[in-house]
This record gives structure tokens, C-alpha cells and sequence, in this order.
């Protein structure tokens, strides 16, 4: 038979128990932003030291055992960015021609993600950098492989990001020659370890083969057009003879992800990408401008070319005539 | 807390060497969706010398701060940890041999549960849910497992926690 002292300690304790199921809940059915603002200002005050103490180690683990990948990755990079100002040159005077402004390069800012142990991690990632680094809601998270997601909100030198895992995130995108477009979602049977995605709104009539890489579009202004999202696995399913969804491989992984890079420059890039009607004659006057200079200093060149291939012609003649003149009896 | 006279430090000495061990060590290791949770461990040996309001306090407090760093759905992981925590320190009074394999089994299965109930209110999907229910729940309660009854060992004296063999 329990004494009247244990069955008070009981008691309270069942209290404590439906208490903090209590404040659980009332976290749980918090509005979204109430709960990011929360989290957000503990892990910039009282968790702050945990937070610093992961980013040492993950650097710490960085430039030990992921040296040798990194290198290898760098000079891969290198290799690749070889032919680039060619392509570089070419595209600009594509643009040109097609009164396109100027592409901007993307700036970046390199974060290392800290996993944790729940098993949310690879919905939500939080990395080590944050406001005071540039850093801003809603900017996209790329990996080497392709796109990871959004930052969801930015502290003072940690934030969190939204990843392609988690139920809220979408993306516009289409295929890689531009044919299908489209939006892609989570797979709606996402797991922890093979979470997919899927390209929804495809029309019916169109067909996606395996294999197919499909990029970011740019629509929606947040992630910018042409981060690789995922490659076509197959059929998902049909809706009803209208709509086909596929389902897709990611192209990168947020569980396993150790760097991210956080795009910082993407609003620039899409303002100059999407100008104003004003913006837009005047850039077109610039281009047709810029293209009539191009077209005169090719005609120039072509003129230089010409004489000096009708330079060259001549001494060969004389040449030919010379040795012509040398080799008769 | 029914902790011995004294242990309060011994406490204090332990939650700093898990807490290293969680945010220093633990992220050097191998894959990290499998390897160890140390808060957890931490929060399981207070169960183990506490009474079970207590120990859902503990768990409350060690949710809140697994939300605050993987903010998906804030609150899910200190219902988690803080019904894992009552669970625990109630199951003390119904496990009476308390020797190395029921700690063993204590570990996994809170750590199982936590990614369960985790996955379930934290609105992830029944994907989720399964794969935590399946693979990923056992496989981290089993490393997890392994690393408490190491912990556990070596702070029994500290702590107060009977050991048999």
C-alpha cells in the first residue's frame, strides 16, 4: 500500500508530466515565424557556445580528414574553369545580340552545416554563419551537387535552412533543354534516409526519359535559374490523364551535406535579369549601341584581315615567281 | 533529485563532458544521423538518480534546445524528450535489475522512441515516421545504447547508479 508522502510525490510528478506536455503543445501550435523568432534567440544568446563549439569541430573535422576532397574538388573546379572565359566572352556577346543585360556573377558566402542528433536534421540545417555575414531570409543554399534549399531565418551569426526535404519547399523549375516546366516538391513518401522529390505539373502529353536534368527556372524570385535540382528517375504518377508527376533524384544531399554555400547576391541578379520597361529601352539602346561599335570594329578587323591577306598572297607570288625563276635551266 | 550528498557537482562535471562530447566530439565522428546522441545519454542518467517529474522537466529543457537547432516543428522534440524523460525514471521503478543489458535496452528504446514521437508530432511524414520506426530510430538507439552504458559505467560511482553484472 503506497504512503500518503508517495503517493503525493506521485502525484506532482503525473502535474509535472501534464505541464510539460502542456508547454510542448502550446510550442507545437505556436504560428511558424513566433517559433523561428524563439529558437532564433536562443541560439544567439544561451545556446550560442554550443553553436561555436559545433563550428569548431566541424572545422576541425573540414581540415582534417576532408582536406584531400576537398583538393580533389578544387581542382576539378579549376580544370573545368579553364575553357570558362571563352564561354564567358561568347555569352556576353549572345546576350548582347539578344538585348539581354549582363550576367552577374553570383556572390556567395561559404557556411558549414552543423548536423544535429533529432531526426529533423535534414528538413531544417542550421549553419554557421548568419546577418552578420550578409546573410538574409529566403536566400538560396546550393551544395557543389545543386540546389539544398532556402535560409528559413538568420541570426546574428548562425541560421537555419529550409531544405528541398522539408514539407513547405518548393521550386519552380523546367528541363535542362527547356522543353517541360513544371514545379518540384518532397516526395510525399519521404523517409529519412531516401527522401525524394518530384516534378509535378508536367503536362500529360509531355514525356521526361530517365536521365533528364532539370534546373531551377528563376520564376519566383527567390532561387535563380539554373541550379540543378534533381534527375528524373521515372514515372511517379498519372492525375487523372492531365498531369504526369515524376519522380525525381536529388541532386544534392542535406543529411549528408557539409558545406553549403549561401547565395548572397540573388536580388541584384534578378533585378537586372527582370528590368523595368525604362531600364529595359535603355539597356536595348546600349546593346544596339554596343553591337554597331562591335559591328564596326569588325568590319575593321575583317578590312585589316583582307589586306593582310592580300599582303601575304602577293610575297607568296613573288616567292613562287623567285623560285620558279631559280629552278629554270 | 534523489542524487547522493555531494553528486551535484559530480552532475554538473558529467553534463559538461556529454555536452563536449555532443557538440565537440560527436560531430567528428562518422555519419552523424547515426552516431551517438550524447544529450540523450545525459538526459537518461538524470532519469536514472531522479524522480519522474523531474526528469520531464530535464527532458523539456534538452527539447527545447534539440528545437532551437533543428528547428522544423518547435515543440516536437520537447514533447519527445520530456515523455522519454518521465518514461525513463518511471520504468526505474519497474525494472529492479538494473545490470547492463536493461540499460542497454533503456537506452535503445529511448532513443527509438524519441525519433518516433519526433518524426510523428514534428509533422514529417508517414515516411519518416516508418524509417525512424524501422531503420533510422534503431540504428542511432543502438549506437546510442553503446555509448550510455559506457557513460554509465564509468559515472556509477559519481551518480549513485547500481550496476550489476
Amino acid at each position: 500500500m503506497l504512503r500518503a508522502s508517495d503517493r503525493s510525490d506521485s502525484r506532482r510528478d503525473t502535474v509535472m508530466l501534464l505541464g510539460c506536455v502542456a508547454v510542448s503543445l502550446l510550442f507545437l501550435f505556436l504560428p511558424d515565424s513566433t517559433g523561428q523568432q524563439v529558437a532564433g534567440a536562443l541560439r544567439s544568446s544561451v545556446l550560442a557556445p554550443l553553436v561555436w563549439l559545433q563550428t569548431e569541430a566541424e572545422l576541425g573535422r573540414t581540415s582534417r580528414s576532408r582536406f584531400h576532397e576537398v583538393t580533389a574538388e578544387r581542382d576539378s573546379a579549376a580544370l573545368a574553369a579553364q575553357g570558362l572565359p571563352v564561354l564567358r566572352a561568347e555569352n556576353g556577346r549572345l546576350r548582347q545580340l539578344l538585348t539581354l543585360s549582363r550576367r552577374l556573377p553570383p556572390a556567395f558566402v561559404a557556411a558549414e552545416v552543423l548536423h544535429q542528433s533529432q531526426a529533423s536534421d535534414g528538413r531544417m540545417l542550421l549553419v554557421n554563419v548568419g546577418q552578420s555575414r550578409g546573410v538574409a531570409s529566403f536566400q538560396p543554399v546550393v551544395a557543389p551537387e545543386g540546389l539544398i534549399g532556402a535560409v528559413a531565418s538568420a541570426g546574428p551569426s548562425s541560421s537555419t535552412v529550409m531544405t528541398w526535404a522539408h514539407p513547405d519547399f518548393r521550386v519552380s523549375a523546367f528541363t535542362e533543354d527547356g522543353r517541360v516546366a513544371g514545379v518540384v516538391a518532397p516526395s510525399l513518401s519521404n523517409t529519412g534516409s531516401e527522401a525524394g522529390l518530384e516534378f509535378r505539373a508536367a503536362s500529360y502529353r509531355d514525356t521526361l526519359l530517365p536521365g533528364t536534368l532539370v534546373l531551377s527556372s528563376g520564376l519566383g524570385g527567390v532561387y535563380p535559374k539554373g541550379i540543378p535540382v534533381g534527375v528524373v528517375r521515372g514515372v511517379a504518377r498519372e492525375q487523372q490523364g492531365w498531369e504526369r508527376v515524376y519522380a525525381l533524384e536529388p541532386a544534392a544531399r542535406p543529411g549528408v551535406a557539409a558545406h553549403v554555400m549561401i547565395l548572397t547576391g540573388v536580388d541584384s541578379i534578378l533585378q537586372a535579369a527582370f528590368p523595368g520597361d525604362s531600364i529595359l529601352e535603355a539597356v536595348r539602346q546600349d546593346s544596339l549601341a554596343a553591337a554597331a561599335r562591335a559591328d564596326s570594329l569588325l568590319r575593321v578587323r575583317v578590312g585589316d584581315s583582307v589586306k593582310a591577306w592580300m599582303r601575304d598572297s602577293l610575297a607568296r607570288a613573288a616567292i613562287t615567281r623567285d623560285s620558279a625563276a631559280r629552278s629554270a635551266p | 533529485m534523489m542524487l547522493p550528498r555531494g553528486s551535484r557537482l559530480s552532475l554538473a562535471i558529467m553534463t559538461a563532458l556529454l555536452i563536449l562530447l555532443q557538440f565537440y566530439v560527436r560531430p567528428r565522428l562518422w555519419d552523424t544521423r547515426f552516431a551517438p546522441d550524447f544529450l540523450l545519454i545525459l538526459l537518461l542518467v538524470i532519469a536514472m538518480v531522479s524522480r519522474p517529474g523531474v526528469a520531464a522537466i530535464a527532458g523539456l529543457v534538452m527539447g527545447l534546445i534539440s528545437d532551437a537547432l533543428t528547428p522544423v516543428n518547435i515543440g516536437a522534440g520537447m514533447l519527445a524528450h520530456a515523455v522519454v524523460g518521465y518514461l525513463a525514471a518511471w520504468s526505474r521503478v519497474v525494472f529492479f535489475g538494473e545490470n547492463y543489458l536493461v540499460h542497454l535496452g533503456l537506452f535503445l528504446g529511448a532513443c527509438w522512441v524519441r525519433n518516433v514521437l519526433v518524426a510523428l508530432f514534428g509533422g514529417l511524414g508517414r515516411g519518416a515516421v516508418q524509417y525512424e520506426a524501422l531503420v533510422g530510430g534503431l540504428l542511432q538507439g543502438l549506437t546510442t545504447a553503446i555509448a550510455g552504458v559506457v557513460v554509465v559505467f564509468v559515472v556509477r560511482e559519481w551518480m549513485g547508479v547500481r550496476l550489476e553484472a
